[in-house]
């Protein structure tokens, strides 16, 4: 079955690569550009692997994982992909529960390779 | 708690005179016992037999009674709290040994003042809003020109649009990376300029002789440094004010030995020849530099000149750049500079061309000189200097500035510096390797 990715960016050149990326390694890609919707977009298509930026409009990707995690639904996996990839971003983000942390910019081999060891690939 | 110190301040008051305690009790009507009980802060002094110890001692009794400033004692309590000095023993510290503890009140105050200014660079760096804001969008332009360019760099079989579009994608990011590089620079550019608070005294100190540019009319007339330093808006704290001083003063005394008028009228017979101006006013060679560097000014048309002084240990005492020579104000400066070289061959001036990475040329006078005269129980201090003279100026002073055949490649410092294959690199370069310099 094939794996989905839901990525959550607002810079649309980004969210435009890593489409290509991962669809050409198999994923099935949707994105969303607006934090405030992400929860629902979540609910909604229960993808198998966010990638979630954490400079978003109208929340941060920070409190859009706190909900998430506060959920008891099935979890996806999340990738966190950031310009603030200081040790206390790294560190917040892991304690408040992603699987993944990697600083912007990215190199595509690794991206790529980070989603399928989170889909069990 | 200064009351406390009474006895101790006695005690220091009489071993400076050379007085045994049994003397001076006996010439202040105590015996010799009780007044080692005083000194020892056992027993208390105060009233008629205090004025008689201090008038035994010759000393005014206030000066037995009131301790040394607020500011010291809370300054060296400061210490002690942040250090494993004893915190009881700091008053009495204070009253035998006050000119050390005037000096490590000082030095933890400017270790204070240095602390707070680099909080401040470290804060605006990491709260500045339009600083993270740029820094973030010049990250997220550079995440997505690398990870289009990635793509199109290897993989193959991209449909015809979907490449048509990455190139796109490449070219505006590359366009919004410019704006948001070139905002950047605006802003640091501003933020340097403005009139907001220097970060160190060295830089208060930069301000303020830039403003002036290194020409002091009120000084070449007579007037005190004092009177001087009254206009100087740029220099915020004590630490500034004594940088500047001591520049100052040092204008003040070769204005004093080269009187403005006559130094210009013979600057202009001999074409601003440092060697024949030396010659006829007897002056040192840094004197004659630092004249002429501070000749340009409003009503004077000097060639324009820049100069560095520095000592043994490579610290710059006398800083003025040029636009087209920087001088770094942190860090190492570039060791292939002539200036350096001069020391191991005092007193020979030597001429170099400099070939500055950006292609400007710079012509530099150097010359190292005793900063007094050897005595046989003492070596003398050296100090280098370095006379920046940019090409445009060279025609004009040709009689005693030729051409030389060799060019010496430098730079401003290695951290900054595009040669990335220079032999006497000594660090890593900021900037990542690039383009090359003018060959």
């Amino acid at each position: 079955m094939t794996k989905s990715v839901l990525i959550i960016e607002d810079e649309p050149n980004i969210v435009e690569s890593l489409t290509f990326l991962l669809e050409r390694a198999g994923f099935t890609v949707t994105s969303e550009i607006d934090g405030s919707k992400a929860l629902s977009v979540i609910a909604a298509l229960a993808p198998d692997v966010v990638i979630l930026d954490v400079m978003l409009p109208n929340k941060s990707g920070f409190d859009i994982l706190r909900d998430l995690r506060l959920r008891g639904e099935t979890q996806p996996k999340v990738l966190m992909l950031t310009a603030k990839g200081q040790a206390r971003d790294q560190k917040m983000a892991e304690d408040i529960g992603v699987d993944v942390f990697m600083s912007k910019p990215f190199a595509n081999a690794e991206v790529v390779a980070r989603v399928r060891s989170l889909v069990g690939q | 708690m200064s009351g406390h110190l009474i006895g101790t301040r006695i005690r220091e008051a009489r071993r400076k005179l050379g007085l045994t305690q049994r003397h001076v009790a006996a010439s202040a009507g105590l015996s010799a016992s009780y007044l080692n009980l005083i000194e020892h802060n056992r027993r208390g002094i105060a009233g008629m037999r205090l004025q008689a110890l201090a008038r035994v001692l010759n000393i005014a009794p206030a000066s037995l009674t009131e301790g040394p400033e607020r500011a010291l004692l809370s300054e060296l309590q400061t210490v002690a709290t942040n250090s494993a000095a004893d915190y009881g023993a700091v008053d009495a510290f204070v009253a035998q040994f006050p000119i050390w503890a005037g000096a490590l009140a000082a030095i933890s105050r400017q270790n204070r003042d240095l602390r707070e200014a680099l909080g401040v660079l470290t804060d605006r760096l990491n709260h500045d809003p339009f600083l993270a804001e740029t820094l973030h969008a010049v990250l997220s332009n550079v995440t997505a020109i690398r990870s289009t360019a990635g793509i199109l760099s290897t993989v193959d079989d991209i449909a015809p649009d979907r490449q048509r579009r990455f190139v796109r994608i490449i070219h505006d990011e590359s366009r919004r990376l410019s704006d948001a590089a070139t905002a950047l620079s605006a802003y640091l550019d501003r933020a340097s300029e403005s009139k907001a608070a220097a970060a160190t005294p060295e830089e208060a100190l930069d301000r303020f002789m830039e403003r002036h540019d290194f020409a002091f009319d009120a000084l070449d007339r007579g007037q005190s440094t004092l009177e001087a330093l009254n206009d100087a808006p740029e220099l915020d704290s004590a630490a500034a004010k004594t940088l500047a001083s001591r520049i100052l003063n040092l204008y003040a005394t070769d204005a004093q030995a080269l009187p403005l008028e006559p130094f210009l009228e013979a600057a202009k017979a001999c074409a601003y020849d440092p060697f024949t101006l030396q010659l006829q006013f007897g002056a040192t060679a840094l004197q004659i530099f630092r004249r002429l560097a501070g000749l340009r000014r409003n009503g004077i048309d000097a060639p324009r000149f820049g100069l560095l002084i520095v000592n043994a240990a490579g610290q710059a005492l006398w800083r003025k750049p040029l636009p087209e020579f920087v001088l770094p104000r942190h860090g190492s400066a570039c060791t292939l500079w002539p200036l350096f070289q001069a020391f191991s061959q005092p007193n020979r001036p030597s001429l170099s061309v400099l070939d500055m990475p950006d292609g400007a040329e710079i012509y530099a006078l150097s010359i190292a000189e005793p900063v007094a005269a050897a005595t046989l129980s003492a070596t003398p201090d050296y100090q280098a200097a370095m006379l920046l003279v940019p090409a445009e100026s060279q025609p004009a002073l040709k009689p005693w500035l030729p051409q030389p055949s060799a060019r010496r490649a430098v730079g401003t410092a290695c951290a900054i510096c595009p040669r990335h294959s220079c032999t006497a690199r000594s660090g890593a370069a900021f900037l990542a390797q690039t383009a090359s310099p003018k060959p």
